[in-house]
């Protein structure tokens, strides 16, 4: 009896271990080969798109950037870095299409760091554009939370 | 005058329908007999117009661009912005030329004359200020 019982456990062992590996198999062919449909937008840093934003073209992108609302919509852009405006580095930035409504809205994040999600339109890193392309159909201007240390107590 | 007062039309049409869109072109002299003249102005988007791919006629060298902008507002300013400005600084080191600009706004009707050697200059690409001179004004048809 012991003796059987003792296969009967391994057989159960083998037998998970078994099913186990299926799942894992399964698993892994749903990730590696099985194309998957984006539901929500590309999670894609500044640096991405600016080097191939072509990749990115029609496609519904998030991103994060410097924001400058300028006086017109025409200086409405995103920028990979602060500095990169303050230097004229304008292939470092993507125009924004905002309407006044949302102009209006996101005043307030104003020259900080946001998180956008957009529709992109470029002609490539090598457009005649001044800039690398223009987000279009801007869903959502987010604040980009930074670290702010906390300040030392005053003894 | 007259190139801004042909893309200002257009672009004041387009308002009209809801569309918010920049006209432009280049200024053109002639070889020859020195005459100004301008090519005809040509669509842009909201806050972008390429002139790069405007033919120039054979036998007229580009002495200046000018464009507009489809501004609802006073709020939108006057003059050109640094963009503007940065777009002549892009024609002088691409094209090795170092024009002016013109630029014309749909609600003042205020048309500046502008360069990228300033006055003023812009200090960034977040400066609010007008860049240029005010050259003229072009009311509503």
């Amino acid at each position: 009896m012991a003796g059987h019982l003792r296969f009967r456990k391994m057989n159960l062992k083998v037998l998970s271990v078994v099913l186990g590996m299926m799942v894992l198999a399964v698993g892994a062919g749903e990730s590696l080969g099985a194309p998957r449909k984006q539901s929500g937008p590309i999670n894609v840093g500044m640096i991405a798109l600016l080097a191939s934003p072509q990749k990115y073209n029609q496609k519904v992108i998030q991103t994060v950037g410097f924001l400058n609302i300028g006086r017109g919509r025409e200086s409405d852009n995103l920028w990979l870095h602060e500095e990169d405006g303050q230097l004229f580095l304008c292939k470092n930035s993507f125009a924004l299409d905002l309407s006044d409504d949302q102009r209006k809205q996101f005043a307030y994040l104003n020259h900080t760091y946001v998180v956008v999600t957009g529709i992109l339109h470029s002609d490539g890193p090598e457009g005649s554009a001044m800039n690398s392309g223009v987000i279009v159909n801007i869903e959502q201007i987010e604040s980009w939370h930074p670290y702010v240390p906390t300040q030392p107590t005053v003894k | 005058m007259s190139a801004e007062k042909a893309a200002l039309r257009l672009t004041r049409a387009d308002l009209k329908k809801g569309i918010h869109r920049e006209y432009g072109g280049w200024i053109i002299q002639n070889n020859e007999n020195g005459s100004l003249s301008y090519t005809k102005p040509v669509k842009g988007q909201e806050a972008l117009i390429d002139l790069s791919k405007i033919p120039v006629p054979d036998g007229f060298t580009i002495v200046g661009d000018y464009h507009t902008h489809p501004h609802t507002t006073s709020t939108e300013g006057l003059g050109a912005d640094p963009g503007d400005v940065e777009s002549l600084r892009g024609i002088a080191r691409n094209q090795h030329l170092d024009i002016p600009g013109y630029v014309a706004d749909t609600f003042s009707g205020s048309v500046y004359r502008y360069t990228q050697w300033g006055p003023p200059m812009p200090k960034t690409m977040y400066d609010t200020n007008p860049f240029g001179v005010k050259i003229g004004t072009i009311p509503p048809d």
